[in-house]
């Protein structure tokens, strides 16, 4: 369990404040909100890539914020917006790259981190681009990927920064149904943003959201929970500018 | 073919050349002359002269130049994420000729000795390597930085102008030649230092193969990976300079074997596996040079050609067509 304890977020000053308890084990939950309205930083600031302006992160009771790069990566994977432009990286390989905290020195694969990433591509499906050039896959292949490489890193926190953007309606259901069942299974905490709404909505995702309009005494806004069932009219007017 | 299989032909090749390029001269020797020379010298030999104080330290230097300017652009193009990023075009190695003629021109006696012109090749290396890693501090785009290293390179290039203008005839003229390039700077007498150096430079780079590896992924993933960036970026500025410095003392300065190698040998290996590259890069990189000095040899008889000459013919076609290919 991720809990925030007066957690404020932002760049040197306060973006936003987090009005979320908790996030529990085996939910996956999408942040929506307007475009610079605290969302990727709220993700970095739980991945460690940024310090919180005020407040803690704790997960199991424990500090996220005072953990070292080696032992963050051993609790968190990450997927950014953009997907890294790379030459001669075949899937398998840049799957692969998510054991990097299980590696020695020189970077070398046992037997037991090559099982790992070939469960991982059959459980995703993708066996059919194992052997493909990063660099010749289509937008929806390149996030399964990116998603491929996350769980490499069996992490029990899984961070994704718009996993959907550039994907057509098809492949956002698909990649979001995906997360959802492998939460699950995995028992992960996942919390990704995104502005797909319909989508969140139809497959009955949790959802959060940086609050357009209430604000708190220093006038900066909340990030809150939002009720399962508010109309996708009612969500947009208040979580949109 | 597999990367084993590659390696394998790789290193046949690399005798193969390692064999033509020591018997490549004027004067024919045998391989007895080489064994002999070695292990029972005989001062008034001409042939033992020749085997073991200019063709041994020839192909040995040339072995190591060719390889560690490939491994230091190696390193550079992977922290810098750029495919033209070499310790040349960065400034590392224009650091070090900038020393080198501060030292041989300024006809202070105390540095006019290999200690002195090492020592401040492998200072100007540093203290260049180090301005480069201060910059990519505040530089979001890390092109710029290709932009500061050519800065660097006209900068130095000036002072050295300044300099040559009040230096005499003899500083001249050996600054000159050592600015031409050539691998036979070397004694035999030198050579274990050269390999030693070599050695830690080659054995330290094989560390960085992990973190090499998640960077090519961006700092931000190979952050969440748990790789330290900066350490990663300062060790392998430490191995350039180590390498630049080195192989300019010894050489002078070789141009575009760090930015062509690094991207031959990805093309031919196919992978981005940090450890494969390093190992490939001290291969094709002797092999690229070893090639080069075999041609300096060759057309000796008829004239004598700088190796930065060939180097640079055969490096300026490969360069180009990799910028085609990556940014048309």
């Amino acid at each position: 369990m991720i809990s925030f304890k007066q957690l404020q977020i932002g760049h040197k000053q306060a973006l936003a404040s987090v009005e979320i308890e908790m996030l529990k084990k085996g939910e996956i939950v999408a942040l929506i909100g307007s475009n610079g309205s605290g969302k990727t930083t709220l993700l970095k600031t739980i991945a460690g890539q940024l310090a919180p302006i005020n407040g803690t992160i704790d997960y199991d009771g424990k500090s996220i914020t005072s953990l070292e790069k080696k032992e963050l990566a051993r609790l968190i994977a990450f997927v950014p917006a953009r997907f890294p432009e790379t030459d001669f990286l075949t899937v398998r390989d840049f799957i692969g790259l998510g054991r990097t905290p299980f590696l020695n020195q020189f970077g070398t694969m046992k037997t037991e981190d090559e099982e790992v990433v070939s469960k991982i591509i059959d459980r995703l499906g993708i066996l059919h681009l194992a052997d493909k050039n990063t660099s010749d896959l289509s937008d929806g292949e390149r996030q399964l990927c990116s998603v491929a490489r996350a769980l490499a890193q069996d992490t029990p926190i899984l961070l994704l920064d718009e996993p959907t953007g550039y994907l057509d309606y098809k492949n956002k259901r698909r990649l979001l149904s995906i997360l959802a069942e492998v939460t699950a299974e995995l028992n992960l905490i996942t919390l990704f943003s995104t502005h797909d709404l319909e989508t969140i909505k139809s497959l009955k995702i949790n959802l959060v959201g940086v609050h357009a309009t209430k604000k708190n005494e220093g006038q900066i806004p909340l990030i809150v929970p939002i009720v399962v069932n508010l109309p996708l009219d009612e969500i947009v007017d208040e979580f949109y500018r | 073919m597999s990367r084993s299989v590659k390696f394998t032909f790789g290193i046949a090749i690399l005798v193969g050349l390692s064999a033509l390029h020591l018997f490549a001269g004027t004067t024919t020797l045998a391989f007895s002359d080489f064994f002999e020379s070695l292990f029972h010298y005989d001062q008034s030999s001409t042939n033992h002269i020749i085997a073991r104080d200019l063709r041994i330290p020839r192909l040995i230097i040339t072995i190591i130049a060719g390889a560690g300017l490939s491994i230091a652009g190696l390193l550079m193009q992977t922290i810098f994420k750029n495919p033209l990023a070499e310790p040349n075009i960065l400034g590392v190695s224009t650091g070090s000729s900038l020393f080198v003629a501060l030292t041989t021109l300024s006809g202070i006696s105390l540095f006019q000795n290999d200690l002195g012109i090492i020592g401040s090749a492998l200072l100007g290396a540093f203290i260049f390597g180090g301005i480069i890693l201060i910059f990519t501090r505040y530089m979001k785009y890390q092109g710029s930085l290709l932009l500061i290293g050519i800065m660097l390179g006209s900068f130095s290039a000036s002072i050295i102008n300044v300099i040559q203008t009040y230096s005499d005839a003899n500083q001249l003229k050996s600054f000159t030649i050592w600015s031409m390039g050539s691998m036979q700077q070397v004694t035999f007498t030198q050579l274990p230092f050269i390999i030693v150096v070599f050695c830690l430079g080659f054995i330290l780079s094989f560390f960085l193969a992990r973190p090499l590896n998640a960077m090519i992924l961006g700092d931000t993933n190979a952050s969440m990976l748990g790789i330290n960036i900066k350490n990663t970026r300062l060790v392998s500025i430490i191995i350039t300079a180590i390498f630049a410095g080195l192989i300019t003392a010894y050489c002078g300065p070789i141009a575009f074997i760090g930015m062509a190698v690094p991207n031959l040998v990805k093309m031919i290996f196919k992978t981005n596996d940090h450890l494969t590259l390093i190992l490939g890069n001290t291969i094709i990189g002797a092999l690229f040079l070893l090639t080069c000095d075999i041609i300096v040899q060759l057309i000796a008889v008829h004239f004598i050609v700088p190796i930065n000459a060939i180097t640079s013919l055969i490096g300026v076609p490969f360069i180009i067509f990799i910028i085609i290919k990556r940014w048309s």
